[in-house]
């Protein structure tokens, strides 16, 4: 390995955007005054005033790096254009942020970007909502004064399901770098070469399934162009639609009903279930079931282990005290996989809910459908492939995000306005019509909901807290102080719940680099060492904001989206045991729910 | 090497370690006064003031300071510092040990060129010989509460790692890529600790102001660009070499030092400077006239100039970090501008807006490397036009 080779790919952290404000700055934006805390950025001062700026390399979850240079403004004084999104305010300057150079200034880096791009924005997936194209119709040119590339290498990398990598129209604006590393801490792309020769690559330009990729999309919901792209996997449901032979079911999770009306025009936040079961249904789906019954299924699952596990502990006279970690996540999954293969028996083996959710309609009374999922997530093909062959229930046959969920109802020429509100069909295994509602990432975990109204008989409002300032690690603490009686399902595992008054730790935790914080912190003893159980999923805020979910995507966004799956959850959770028996009343319930994981660590050959 | 004073270079005359000497009987604001006397502005090509870098690092707050020595030297047709090293190193440590004493500073590094690593040995050893009489190291003399000392890291090949943000990037081993600024090194430098970076031959006047005195320095040059300053002469002409000047002399007496005759342009700054035609040889080279890199090519007659602008600009093309548009991008257009030139293909109007983009580029990139990277190219343009635009048409190829 060469030394260049081994050098870090870490993005560049920029202190003047992170640095914590203190003083007021009294400065000048186009003629209007404007205070501001020391540190803030040009751009961000300009919005606070109504003031826009072009932005395309900034994104609102990552660092800034300023390389595309299209926000540019000019800061009194200062013989070159400044970058508006990287330049901490720190004396009281004056900027203006229009004028002949800047336009021109614009207008050219649209014109460099556009020649060197070579999508066709006719044929492109991304068209609708393309950074690019979107700064072309306001800043760029009416005609090309460069010329194309002619040659035009293929260079697509689809190695990973559920992700296509195009290189020919990708823009260099490493929003992918930062993603992967900083906030996946995972670092699968770098920029690799420099010059006209310059590009973001894999390790040893590997094919995106031989690196250390955990496939949690991340990087697609921030491309700004279609560079990264979630695999379109329509056209085999069509077929098997169009099949009229086949027996086709879907299962959708509840964060594709957060989020799919996005894809249809409406404000983030709009709860889109019923319709969306009604759309699902006219697109042939013979059958529509709700994948939150399996998220109820691993919901009881984890609890009885976690209440196995305290009372061994109660019991104990060593110490063993380790929190368990969620498994639902399979970006996570791999992530430990590769980067924490030590912890991986602090896993609780479990599949995810929706693949879970196929599993158990195939083995109640759907064994012969074809069965697709409806997820908000590109790595539930990961859980898929690590099931085959195991001798476990095989899961969904194929899966949808929700953006591709979005673009089948639109081929199916479906309107959505004009729908009539549908109800999901009942699974055989779900005792009731109506079943509750405990959603797995939400605001409220679902796991210390459930934690708390079966030891105490009383629901309890559980409130996460940030940790340290970290909008990726919350902990919430909860107070048992009467106990219930404990119920007979529950006897073979904890016989008396007395054991468990006093305080008890639950962590939440988003984002594979904060997850990393999160290892460390329990390593050194920290606050999530005394935490129970910590419920971690791989994209930042959960699956609402997952890698097959619409983009645009920023904290704002997927804040929405919780709070409409937040909205959706029921008031008690009780009758979720009674589901959790019937799912699984089958002769080996391992093969339906267990999983196994493999340490993969983080030498690929 | 030569002086156009003495005939001898300064840094020849200068008895090493005399101005370590009276450094450190001043207190630090103290040295940074004595420099700003001598109104000494960096040699690296910036050309910024020696005495106001020092006073914003000492004042800024940090975890410790650091001084680092730029030794990049990766500009076309420059070798100064290369010539300091290998003949005056010892002023070279000598000034770093005072800027650190002025700063506060307890480390130096000096980046050291990859491909300058043959002069590492030699170096070391003069480190070695420092240290062992107490001038590095713990509690160097006069000041009992002084320790510093430097190390050798050897640099990458890449011409941008001479910029000295994507120096420090390099240093804390990342990709040499420039950071955005503000902050500053001195601010938030090497491991986000105020940093002082200079080049090789900065530190090396440094301690020749503290030997012979700011008076003596300011006296020379020009009110805007004072003293001497050493510049690497190649090209056409008869006695290329590292050449001592007084800053503010004309291209003209340049042209007759250096035995230069039927010159056709004279490129000041290397690559990243400009063209300058022989209307303008009555022009200086100080700040207040024409900002001074270390190199200077001197082009005869029969030179094609669209070749000239050609080969610059594919340097940058190619050294280009890659980060940024306009200098990634706009780079290589106007490349394939030039080459349209070469093939007659290039119309006025399009001449035109490449010179826009030109302007774009310069005003909009990240860092100095593209915001010099069309100056060779538009001043060439706004100088030989005619010998540009007169190509006979013909086909691609
Ligand atoms: C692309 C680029 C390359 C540079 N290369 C060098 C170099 O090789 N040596 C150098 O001393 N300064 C170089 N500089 C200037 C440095 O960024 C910095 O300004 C200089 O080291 C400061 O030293 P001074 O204060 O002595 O001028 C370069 C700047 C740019 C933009
Ligand atoms: S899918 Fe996730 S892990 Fe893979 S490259 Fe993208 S951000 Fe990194
Ligand atoms: S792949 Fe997308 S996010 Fe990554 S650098 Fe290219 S355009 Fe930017
Ligand atoms: S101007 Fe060029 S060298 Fe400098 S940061 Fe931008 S791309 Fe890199
Ligand atoms: S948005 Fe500011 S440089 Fe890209």
């Amino acid at each position: 390995m060469s030394a260049a080779k081994k050098r870090k790919a870490v993005s560049k952290k920029q202190p003047g955007t992170c640095q914590a404000p203190s003083a007021l700055v009294r400065m000048e934006i186009d003629g209007t005054p404007v205070t501001v805390p020391m540190g803030t950025t040009i751009l961000d001062a300009a919005a606070s005033i109504g003031i826009p700026i072009p932005t395309l390399c900034s994104h609102p979850d990552l660092c800034r790096s300023g390389n595309c240079r299209i926000c540019c403004v000019r800061v009194e004084g200062q013989d070159a254009l400044q970058s508006a999104c990287v330049y901490p305010i720190a004396e009281p300057i004056r900027v203006t942020t229009g004028g002949r150079d800047i336009r021109m200034a614009r207008q050219h880096i649209v014109e460099l970007l556009l020649a060197a791009h070579r999508g066709t924005c006719t044929t492109c997936r991304r068209s609708d909502n393309c950074e690019l194209r979107a700064l072309a119709a306001s800043w760029g040119p009416d005609h090309l004064l460069f010329e194309k590339p002619e040659d035009c290498p293929e260079r697509e990398d689809a190695s990973m399901p559920g992700i296509v990598r195009d290189m020919d129209r990708c823009i260099l604006c490493r929003r992918c770098v930062r993603t992967c590393s900083d906030l996946q801490a995972v670092g699968a792309f770098e920029p690799v070469g420099k010059g006209d020769d310059i590009t973001v690559g894999t390790f040893a330009a590997r094919p995106l399934k031989d690196s250390l990729c955990i496939a949690c999309g991340q990087c697609v919901v921030r491309c700004p162009t279609a560079a990264l792209s979630v695999a379109d996997g329509t056209d085999r449901v069509f077929a098997a639609l169009d099949d009229p032979r086949r027996r086709v079911v879907v299962s959708v999770s509840p964060f594709v009903s957060a989020a799919i009306a996005e894809e249809f025009g409406c404000p983030p936040g709009t709860w889109m279930e019923s319709r969306l079961v009604t759309a699902l249904r006219r697109c042939g789906f013979d059958a529509v079931y709700d994948a939150h019954l399996a998220g109820n299924v691993l919901t009881v699952a984890q609890m009885m282990a976690l209440l196995k596990e305290l009372w061994i502990r109660f019991n104990s006279l060593e110490d063993t005290r380790r929190p368990i970690l969620s498994s639902a996540c399979s970006a996570w999954v791999r992530w430990v996989e590769h980067f924490a293969p030590d912890v991986l028996d602090w896993l609780f083996p479990l599949r995810g809910p929706d693949d879970l959710m196929g599993a158990l309609l195939r083995a109640h009374g759907e064994p012969d459908a074809t069965i697709v999922a409806a997820v908000p997530c590109t790595a539930c093909h990961l859980e898929i492939q690590r099931n085959s062959g195991t001798g476990a229930v095989r899961g969904p046959d194929a899966m949808l995000t929700t953006v591709e969920l979005a673009r089948m109802i639109r081929r199916s020429g479906i309107g959505l306005s004009s729908l009539l509100e549908g109800a999901f069909d009942r699974p055989s295994f779900a005792p009731t019509d109506v079943m509750p509602r405990y959603p797995a990432h939400g605001p409220g975990s679902a796991v210390a909901s459930l934690f708390i109204e079966t030891v105490t008989g009383s629901r309890a409002d559980i409130r996460f807290e940030e940790v340290g300032g970290d909008p990726g690690l919350s902990v919430a603490r909860l107070t048992v102080d009467a106990t219930a009686e404990v119920p007979d399902w529950l006897y073979p595992y904890i016989p008396q719940f007395n054991c468990l008054r006093g305080d008890i730790l639950f962590g939440r935790v988003s984002g594979t680099a904060a997850a990393r914080r999160m290892l460390s912190d329990i390593r050194a003893g920290g606050v999530f060492s005394r935490c129970a159980f910590i419920e971690v999923s791989a994209c930042p805020d959960g699956c609402a904001g997952g890698g097959g979910q619409p983009v645009p995507t920023s904290p704002d966004i997927r804040r929405r989206r919780l709070e409409a799956v937040h909205a959706a959850v029921t008031a008690t959770g009780s009758g979720m045991h009674r589901l959790h028996g019937a799912a699984l009343a089958v002769p080996d319930p391992q093969r339906l729910i267990g999983a196994s994981f493999e340490a993969r660590g983080r030498f690929l050959v | 090497m030569k002086s156009s004073l003495t005939g001898k270079l300064t840094f020849a005359l200068v008895e090493p370690d005399t101005g370590l000497a009276h450094a450190v009987t001043m207190s630090p604001p103290g040295i940074v006064d004595e420099l700003r006397r001598s109104g000494l502005r960096g040699r690296g090509g910036g050309g910024f003031e020696v005495a106001e870098k020092w006073r914003l690092c000492a004042a800024a707050e940090g975890p410790g300071r650091f001084i680092v020595c730029n030794a990049a030297e990766g500009e076309p047709g420059s070798f100064k510092d290369r010539a300091i090293l290998q003949g005056f190193a010892q002023l070279v440590f000598e000034g770093m040990t005072i800027a650190a004493a002025a700063v506060g500073a307890s480390r130096g590094i000096l980046y050291l060129r990859r491909e300058y690593g043959y002069m590492a040995a030699h170096m070391e050893s003069v480190l070695a010989a420092r240290r062992h009489a107490g001038l590095l190291g713990q509690c160097i003399p006069g000041r009992g509460d002084f320790d510093f000392d430097i190390s050798i890291h050897l640099g990458d090949g890449a011409y941008v790692c001479g910029q000295e943000t994507a120096l420090l990037e390099y240093l804390e081993g990342r990709r040499g890529e420039p950071r955005n600024r503000p902050p500053w090194p001195t601010t938030r430098g090497l491991r986000g600790a105020p940093t002082v970076v200079h080049n090789v031959e900065t530190f090396a006047w440094v301690s020749c102001v503290l030997a012979r005195g700011a008076a003596w320095f300011k006296n020379l040059g020009t009110a805007g660009s004072p003293g001497l300053k050493l510049f690497s002469v190649s090209g056409d002409c008869q006695r290329p070499g590292v050449y001592e000047f007084q800053l503010g002399f004309s291209i003209s007496e340049l042209l007759e030092t250096v035995g230069a005759e039927r010159v056709k342009g004279v490129q000041i700054g290397g690559a990243s400077g400009r063209m300058i035609p022989p209307s303008q040889f009555h022009r200086t080279i100080a700040m207040e006239d024409l900002p001074y890199g270390g190199a200077i090519i001197v082009f005869g007659e029969e030179r094609d100039m669209l070749d000239v602008a050609g080969n610059y600009l594919r340097f940058f093309v190619r050294e280009s970090c890659g980060q940024c548009v306009p200098c990634r991008e706009g780079t290589r257009r106007l490349l394939d501008g030039v080459e349209r030139l070469r093939q007659g293909r290039c119309p006025a109007v399009h001449l035109d807006r490449l010179c826009e983009l030109g302007n774009t580029i310069r005003l909009t990139s990240k860092c100095g490397l593209g915001q010099s990277a069309p100056q060779a190219f538009l001043s060439i343009v706004s100088h030989y036009r005619r010998e540009l635009m007169g190509r006979e048409r013909h086909e691609r190829g």
